[in-house]
């Protein structure tokens, strides 16, 4: 039967694929395996599930560079980012009928700009964790009490960095947050990276690849499409 | 060389053929190295969900590489 599962009856069954692909948050590692002593369902089921994830380990070189691919990611949002500018100045275009007689539908800046996200980081994980290699924290970021509860660190994995904003809120009406590094003893350079948040207030933002050349990475809230420099003191602030 | 590309397009392959929903998950996982509550929280999912589909997910790859190529 295909897709068939062995693992019946028991509540923690579907923990079994989580913890093979490396997903079971690290609380819950150590809890499975104590489980797994005492379940033999959830047992076989990791024994049918634990081949797969090896032969995918050995088998799934990165397709490309992540170097590559981390620059196209950042070239799509950059382009999204000149398309919802186009919308901006045109905004009749969108709303006009097409040759079809049917009226667009204009697709919501928010939508627009989710996509851009989601598109961008289902392609920035394949670039970022070749081997299936762990994430590793570097720092914590100073965040403005302005972003109440909101938290921000710096992660390396497979030698290429990002910042993961957490409890975010979405950025002010009319803006877009903005991601700026430092040289050491630098001025804030653009990165061109612009982005929103998810409705549950996470970002992940792919960094350059060579961190050890950024003394700082900061977030600031700007218009739309972005500025070539900060209008605001940054609203995250990473020393690295 | 050829028998890793060959070993590479199977299971590339193999992937293509699960749902793209399952797929998704199981590639945050792997490639990505999210947990599931991280990635329930990007994909707006509930983390039972998630989990179900990464064992749906694993289980059809299974089925895939074992009915067509090689042995698990």
């Amino acid at each position: 039967v295909s897709g068939e599962t062995i693992g019946g009856g028991c509540p923690l069954q579907d923990d079994a694929a989580a913890y093979v692909l490396g997903a079971l948050e690290p609380a819950e590692v150590e809890r499975y395996r104590n489980h797994l002593t005492r379940c033999a369902p959830c047992r076989k089921e990791v024994e049918a599930l634990q081949p797969v994830v090896q032969r995918l380990r050995s088998g799934m070189p990165p397709a490309e560079p992540p170097g590559r691919v981390l620059e196209q990611v950042m070239a799509q949002v950059r382009a999204e980012a000149d398309l919802l500018r186009s919308a901006e100045a045109l905004p009749e275009a969108f709303g006009a009928r097409s040759a079809g007689g049917a009226r667009r539908r204009r697709v919501p800046r928010s939508f627009a700009l989710a996509g851009a996200l989601a598109c961008a980081l289902g392609a920035l994980v394949l670039a970022l964790a070749p081997g299936g290699s762990r994430q590793r924290l570097l720092v914590s970021a100073s965040v403005s009490p302005a972003l109440e509860g909101a938290r921000g660190t710096v992660v390396e994995q497979g030698g290429v960095g990002r910042l993961v904003l957490e409890h975010m809120p979405q950025p002010p009406h009319g803006k877009i947050y903005e991601l700026w590094v430092a040289r050491p003893g630098g001025q804030p350079e653009a990165t061109g990276t612009l982005f929103t948040v998810t409705s549950g207030g996470l970002a992940q933002v792919g960094l350059p690849r060579d961190l050890r050349r950024i003394a700082e990475v900061m977030v600031t809230a700007e218009p739309l499409g972005g500025t070539s420099r900060p209008t605001e003191p940054p609203l995250v602030d990473v020393r690295l | 060389v050829v028998a890793r590309r060959q070993e590479s397009a199977a299971l590339r392959s193999a992937l293509a053929l699960i749902p793209d929903e399952q797929r998704k998950v199981i590639e945050l996982a792997f490639f990505g190295g999210f947990t599931h509550t991280e990635i329930a929280t990007m994909t707006g999912l509930a983390v039972g969900t998630v989990k179900g589909r990464m064992r749906l997910g694993l289980s059809k790859l299974r089925d895939e590489l074992s009915g067509k190529v090689g042995s698990l």
